[in-house]
């Protein structure tokens, strides 16, 4: 017979269960280490050893107190570490508050809850990655996810047919989820747009700051990848992807300014051919765009280009995208002189003497422009500028143009580029800065090219005659840098180093193309799957003989309507389904459940398994001082349930003894006779 | 969570203070059953119980345990004091089918074959050693549990009402043995085993120099009663949440996992009727999940394996096992 040993809580998980639910949690978090700050991830980890431990060793419960206090703290925590309401902060928030949940877990239902968030978290890991990788995690994630729950609901059954059963629903599931996600009307953005994330992937910045420690990308990680039409391969130098244009000269840095830009001429007359290519843009949370240098068409949906040949878009990209452009290349972009002598030539004041005096002096020995532009690259060229992704820092109150032009003389294109900027503007001749790619490699297999944030460069133009001329100061001083990316470039005195040895080495090239393909699969994934759009599905339907942009308002109403209404019904029918006895008997079971609940807080625990006469077995052992009470209820029960011999008046006199069953705490009677000591 | 083996446990729900549906001279009868059949195999009180239930159930039983237990002095003692034909075969593993169901032989006088039953035609036959026969004559034995008739040369013929069979089997000698497979498992109702007697139990055993079943032994009842009070068995109300759990019952065995083969239907069929006998042992005339309880064990012990070793389970484990089984509200 079951006795119960005074005030255990109605519901305890077993320590395995606690430990399943606890390895879901960490399962689901664990791709989100990447994502949240440190500290929340000291956090989460203390809470969950707390929690590993509990079960282990009897150590203090966390109780409400405890809990509520925590909650507010760890609430604070996340808004702290993550500035303010990003996207971040509220996955970090989730992430706390399921660990914190693991301690409040009274009644099955709180561990469901805890299940059920951990869906949440998981696929909440599709905002920061995407790729084929983290996406078969977040499958296998939710695949153990409904195993757990299975479990829950379960518990005689074992992990592994849990599992088998978990994959059993999601195959039958899959059909559904093919056809949603092919004809399910897509909402691009959503109704706010995607939030932002903190973590701005790129070290591509809208300003340049001259002389503050170098925050370009050293990283490997995708910028963009390109495909052009007709099987064009480009030359190293042709490379120039143009990215954001910079006027505004502030001394130490450059911003975008160009408030007075117009959008470039619909119709340009491009003598050269063009050049059509795709681009497929990782989010970088910025507005504009990149294309090949120089740029005369862009097709996408609220892009503007304007006519210092800039691309911009109404909103950040905030999720990867794709578009199709045109360039023409070695084609120049066209001088608007009312305008950019204006705002081409500006300089702020007094600041960097040295540099307007080197300026001034080349200026009046210079036969022409384009004669000063050559003698400028000449200064660069004989004295000794050396080309570093790791240059000193000018000590603060100097002038930093001056400083690296005549000091250190040592730094990568954003000084190379801002200075000869400088000098331009000091002498004369209008001049800007574009920030963007140069370079890019060339993947084999799946025939595109792949930008790196490493690939980040900054050039200059200056106006010569009617055009703006590119000038890339950084290939004067350092030529390798249009065969390397910035990262190599950097190392080049190091040319033998061993890295170069390794990639030039039989393992190095076969790990270079291992490389090469599964960015090839990942691009493939990322085009066909993470890129189905609302155009695609246009062009589905179309292929099947539907025109949706015809009607396309009506379609979005029909179908929100339908969606609407359908989950009414199914709501409605699922009330009505799953009820599974009529009414009456409803009433029996569970005014049957009051009386065990009631006799759960009374100290005598009623399992599950235990039919009425054990249980009230059970009661003459913990209670004796409630059995009569008990027996009362439980033959009226049995007449009921088992007897069948239920009449109107039985059932209310069922009813009525159990509201009236009102048993004491243990401890507060003296009926404890039988407690603890599982006796008959 | 109540651990304790299950002999020691309170075996009966019967203390439960429903008015008394059966009439008090069938639980004086029970009583003096019980009572006649203790005196015979001392201190297995529920095993006694467990056979009684069982054979009112209509259903053969297996009892495996090791020689010299009693398990032939339980048989003897059942048929004896429950006023029924008593016939005995001792299995061995050259015994034909013959030797169970009976032959026809040529009678030269009268020039035409006459049949000459064989053991199996009596009211209980008590099976020793059942696995040292071979599988044929195993299965000529088992098809007549079934069908409760023999067919011989063409011809169909009824075995008396009612008919028991009681096999033993002894577990630790396996040399030479044909253990049953499990589809003619299934015909036996319940596998139990005696087990030593306690402590007491053996003193008395020992004292009285030990027990003999008699030939004049007087029989309680007779094979009418047995009848009446197997209708009465059918009759002990199943009601509808009862049903509904031992479908649960009979679906975890089947989908939980734990078990390499669920329970059969006929199972199901036998554990709705032992919990019917069982209720009405304890004097109710309707059963309740406790019934299914307490019999569900030894209806489970040789049908059911374990998933991942396919090694057979103890009575307690099978107990542990469908507590998962919650008893519907």
């Amino acid at each position: 017979m079951t006795v119960s040993a005074g005030a255990a809580p109605s519901f305890a998980p077993s320590r395995q269960e606690a430990h399943l639910v606890l390895c879901t949690v960490i399962l689901c978090t664990l791709p989100h280490f990447f994502n949240i700050s440190g500290s929340v991830i000291l956090l989460c980890l203390a809470l969950w050893a707390y929690h590993f431990a509990l079960h282990r060793w009897s150590l203090p419960r966390v109780g409400l107190m405890m809990r509520t206090l925590l909650g507010v703290l760890l609430f604070a925590a996340a808004i702290v570490t993550n500035e303010g309401l990003t996207l971040e902060a509220f996955v970090s928030l989730l992430t706390m508050m399921i660990a914190l949940k693991l301690f409040e877990q009274r009644h099955q239902r709180d561990e469901i809850t805890v299940v059920i968030l951990c869906y949440f978290l998981i696929v909440s890991g599709m905002f920061f990655d995407d790729s084929l990788f983290s996406t078969a995690y977040i499958i296998g994630c939710i695949l153990f996810t409904t195993a757990v729950l299975i479990r829950i609901q379960f518990p005689a059954l074992a992990l592994t047919p849990a599992l088998a059963l978990s994959w059993r629903l999601a195959s039958r599931a899959f059909p559904l989820m093919l056809l949603l996600f092919l004809v399910f009307p897509r909402i691009q953005g959503g109704l706010w747009g995607r939030p932002a994330l903190l973590e701005s992937s790129t070290g591509f910045a809208d300003q340049i700051s001259f002389g503050a420690v170098a925050q370009l990308a050293v990283r490997g990680t995708a910028a963009f990848r390109a495909s052009f039409e007709n099987g064009f391969r480009p030359t190293k130098n042709q490379l120039y992807w143009r990215g954001v244009v910079l006027w505004d000269c502030r001394g130490d840095t450059w911003k975008q300014g160009g408030a007075d830009m117009r959008p470039a001429a619909r119709r340009m007359e491009v003598p050269a051919e063009r050049l059509g290519y795709a681009v497929t843009l990782e989010p970088h949370n910025q507005r504009w765009l990149f294309a090949l240098d120089l740029p005369v068409r862009v097709t996408s949906q609220g892009i503007l280009l304007r006519d210092d040949f800039a691309i911009y878009r109404s909103r950040p990209v905030t999720s990867r995208i794709s578009y199709q452009a045109e360039s023409a290349l070695g084609v120049q972009s066209g001088y608007q002189p009312a305008r950019d002598d204006r705002i081409g030539l500006q300089l702020p004041h007094g600041s960097n003497p040295q540099a307007r005096e080197l300026a001034a002096q080349l200026r009046r020995t210079a036969a022409s422009d384009a004669d000063l532009v050559e003698k400028v690259l000449d200064f660069y060229r004989e004295n000794h500028f050396t080309y570093s992704m790791t240059p000193e820092v000018a000590p603060p109150g100097t002038d930093t143009i001056d400083w690296f032009l005549f000091n250190s003389r040592n730094g990568f294109c954003e000084h190379f580029a801002a200075s000869f900027a400088f000098l331009m503007r000091a002498a004369g001749i209008p001049a800007r800065l574009v920030n963007g790619y140069f370079g890019g490699e060339e993947n084999p297999f799946g025939g595109y090219w792949l930008i790196r944030q490493s690939d980040a460069h900054v050039w200059a133009e200056v106006r010569d005659g009617g055009v703006w001329r590119r000038v890339d100061p950084t290939l004067a001083v350092a030529p390798h840098r249009g065969l390397e990316n910035a990262r190599v470039a950097s190392g080049a005195e190091e040319r033998d180093s061993l890295f170069s040895q390794f990639k030039q080495s039989a393992v190095g090239q076969w790990a270079a193309s291992l490389f090469n393909a599964w960015d090839m699969v990942n691009s493939r994934w990322n085009q066909w799957v993470m890129e189905y759009s609302i155009a695609d599905q246009f062009r589905l339907f179309a292929s099947l003989g539907i025109d949706l942009e015809k009607f396309r308002g009506i379609f979005q109403f029909l179908l929100i309507a339908a969606a609407v209404v359908g989950a009414t019904v199914f709501f409605f029918l699922t009330l009505v389904f799953m009820r599974k006895t009529p009414r009456e008997d409803d009433q029996v079971g569970r005014a049957w459940r009051v009386f065990r609940e009631k006799l759960g807080r009374a100290g005598v625990v009623a399992h599950d398994y235990q039919g009425p006469a054990d249980l009230l077995e059970a009661v003459g052992a913990v209670r004796p001082d409630l059995r009569r009470q008990a027996e009362v209820i439980i033959n009226f029960y049995i007449a009921i349930r088992y007897r069948e011999q239920a009449t109107a008046e039985m059932l209310a006199a069922f009813r009525q003894a159990v509201r009236s069953f009102r048993p004491g705490r243990p401890g507060r009677n003296n009926g404890m006779t039988g407690i603890g000591n599982g006796k008959k | 969570m109540d651990t304790r083996p299950a002999n020691q446990r309170q075996p009966s729900p019967g203390q439960i203070t429903a008015p008394t549906d059966v009439p008090a001279k069938t639980m004086q009868l029970f009583a003096a059953l019980e009572h006649r059949l203790g005196a015979h195999v001392l201190g297995k009180e529920e095993q006694i119980r467990l056979s009684l239930c069982c054979l009112l159930a209509n259903g053969h039983l297996l009892i495996e345990d090791v020689p010299g237990i009693g398990k032939t002095t339980l048989a003897k003692a059942l048929a004896k004091v429950l006023g029924l034909e008593f016939r005995r075969v001792q299995c061995t593993n050259d015994m034909l089918p013959g030797d169970i169901l009976g032959v026809s032989v040529f009678d030269q006088r009268s020039g035409s074959f006459s049949f000459h039953p064989g053991a199996i035609f009596t009211q209980i036959l008590l099976a020793d050693e059942i696995n040292r026969a071979t599988a044929k004559t195993q299965s000529a034995l088992l098809e007549a549990m079934e069908e409760r008739q023999v067919s011989l040369e063409g011809e169909s013929r009824l075995l008396p009402t009612p008919f028991f069979v009681i096999a033993t089997q002894n577990p630790l000698e396996q040399a030479g043995t044909y253990p049953l497979p499990e589809s003619q498992l299934d015909r036996f109702l319940m596998k139990i085993s005696l087990g030593y007697p306690n402590h007491e139990a053996e003193r008395r055993l020992l004292a009285a120099g030990g027990t003999t079943v008699s030939d004049d032994e007087q029989a309680l009842v007779n094979a009418n009663v047995v009848f009446q009070l197997q209708h009465q068995v059918s009759q002990v109300r199943l009601s509808k949440a009862l049903v509904d759990y031992l479908q649960d019952i009979l679906d975890f065995s089947r989908n939980s996992g734990r078990f390499a083969l669920g329970l059969s239907p006929r199972a199901g069929l036998f554990l709705a009727r032992a919990s019917q006998s069982h209720a009405l042992l304890h004097g109710r005339n309707f059963a309740l999940p406790e019934d299914v309880h307490r019999v569900l064990p030894y209806i489970a012990i040789h049908r059911l394996k374990t998933a991942d070793s396919l090694a057979a389970m103890t009575i307690d484990a099978l107990e542990l096992a469908f507590r998962a089984v919650p008893v519907p509200a």
